[in-house]
């Protein structure tokens, strides 16, 4: 009865944070709102027995992510903050109608899914019957980097195009830190100093433990990333001080080295990211590494990059 | 319930109090250092005292050595972002001042 209440709760401060985050009128209100949102959204998938998604959650949607968001709302003036109404040009009633016909239509959706949900165990018991192949004694991780890899691969993917589009806008060569940062201070220098350490122990712990229990490649290098941040915050330019090729080799690493694995496991005679059973293990720990450095390359380029005004277009820049 | 359940129960709803205490105070303080003040009561003695009440639930000495390196944790972040948000007001008021003299 409790349990039902505390989720009932959950549910329903989700939807309202989640409005919120939609109808404020600050940007900066509705940026803090969205990092509740995801913190409340990961409560509610550690609810649902799913720690894996629910740590990902935390630190990539609303940590980092957070993070990325108010660091942009520097980069507006103080009058650009406050969001622009009907900008659409749709007439109002119009507009209204779209977005009743809309949600009806998602609700609908949402509905027939549900119903559509497999009443069984779906796919839990043959993952149980293959654990053994899998290398890894975590079903998640034995999923997500062995029987659908391929998505793993594809999700790196994704983060590596997103970082290529940030570049195709700045270009690489903006990819520099500010001169004219302000010296953070020396507790938040003392800081980095203390907390790194222990940032790129607690990346590896989590890395490691993936093989056994809820952690693994996208955990880590969030960590991992967020760790050079924290450098770069305080007064360690980690855009200067690693080399443009390194930048770029550990940009790209996590998707190539998947890919290499997969086209000389192909080479071997079996499909694509199909690995050795008795290897599996092993070259798991590998591609999860190397994915893991390279997602924590690609998280801190992000920041980096929109922080010291290389994402900014020329005119804005100019104007400040 | 054994008295650790109950001490546990004491020390969590204290830290509960500061919680509490802590988003009044932020949500009505006048200013931001004020506000800062209220924010760092919560973090540190509303995170120690849930924490200490914890500390009767933990199974082991290693799970409750976790629950304290968390707390020191807790602390040095909470204290360390409220010198730079501070910090950073202090800079934007001298910037204004500057300002205004000209």
């Amino acid at each position: 009865m409790l349990e039902t209440a505390l989720d009932v709760f959950l549910g329903l401060l989700i939807l309202g944070l989640a409005l919120r985050a939609l109808t404020v009128t600050r940007l900066y209100e509705s940026a803090i709102f969205f990092i509740a949102f995801g913190l409340s959204m990961a409560l509610a998938w550690a609810r649902l027995a799913a720690p894996d998604v629910a740590l990902a959650e935390a630190a990539i949607g609303a940590g980092l992510l957070g993070v990325l968001l108010i660091d942009s709302l520097g980069d507006f003036r103080e009058e650009q903050l406050e969001q622009e109404g009907g900008r659409s040009g749709w007439p109002e009633a119009a507009a209204n109608a779209a977005v009743l016909l809309a949600g009806l239509l998602l609700a609908g959706i949402m509905v027939a899914a549900v119903h559509a949900m497999p009443t069984g165990e779906g796919l839990t018991a043959v993952v149980a019957a293959n654990m053994e192949s899998s290398g890894v004694e975590h079903p998640v991780t034995a999923v997500l980097l062995n029987f659908r890899g391929y998505d793993t691969w594809l999700e790196i993917g994704v983060l590596w195009l997103a970082m290529l589009a940030i570049f195709c806008v700045g270009g690489f060569a903006g990819f520099r830190g500010q001169a004219d940062a302000p010296k953070p201070g020396l507790v938040i220098e003392w800081l980095a100093r203390l907390l790194t350490p222990l940032m790129v122990l607690a990346g590896g712990y989590l890395l490691w433990l993936g093989k056994v229990a809820p952690g693994g490649a996208f955990q880590a290098g969030v960590v991992w990333g967020a760790a050079g941040i924290l450098l770069h915050l305080g007064g360690y330019p980690m855009a200067e001080k690693l080399s443009p090729r390194l930048w770029k080799t550990g940009l790209a690493a996590g998707f190539g080295f998947f890919l290499l694995l997969g086209l000389v496991f192909m080479g071997g005679g079996r499909t694509f990211l199909e690995y050795p059973p008795e290897q599996a293990g092993f070259w798991i720990l590998m591609v999860e590494t190397v994915a893991a450095a390279s997602i924590g390359f690609t998280l801190m380029c992000f920041f980096i990059y929109l922080n010291s005004g290389g994402g900014r277009p020329a005119a804005s820049r100019a104007a400040t | 319930m054994s008295w650790m359940d109950w001490t546990t129960v004491v020390f969590v709803a204290a830290g509960g109090v500061f919680f509490s205490a802590g988003t009044l105070g932020l949500l009505r303080f006048p200013d931001l250092f004020c506000r800062l003040h209220a924010l760092t009561k919560a973090d540190n003695l509303g995170v120690g005292l849930i924490i200490f009440g914890l500390l009767f639930q933990a199974g082991s000495v290693a799970d409750g050595a976790k629950l304290v390196v968390i707390w020191g944790l807790a602390l040095l972040a909470g204290s360390s972002s409220c010198y730079a948000i501070g910090r950073h007001q202090l800079g934007a008021e001298a910037d204004g001042a500057k300002e205004d003299n000209a």
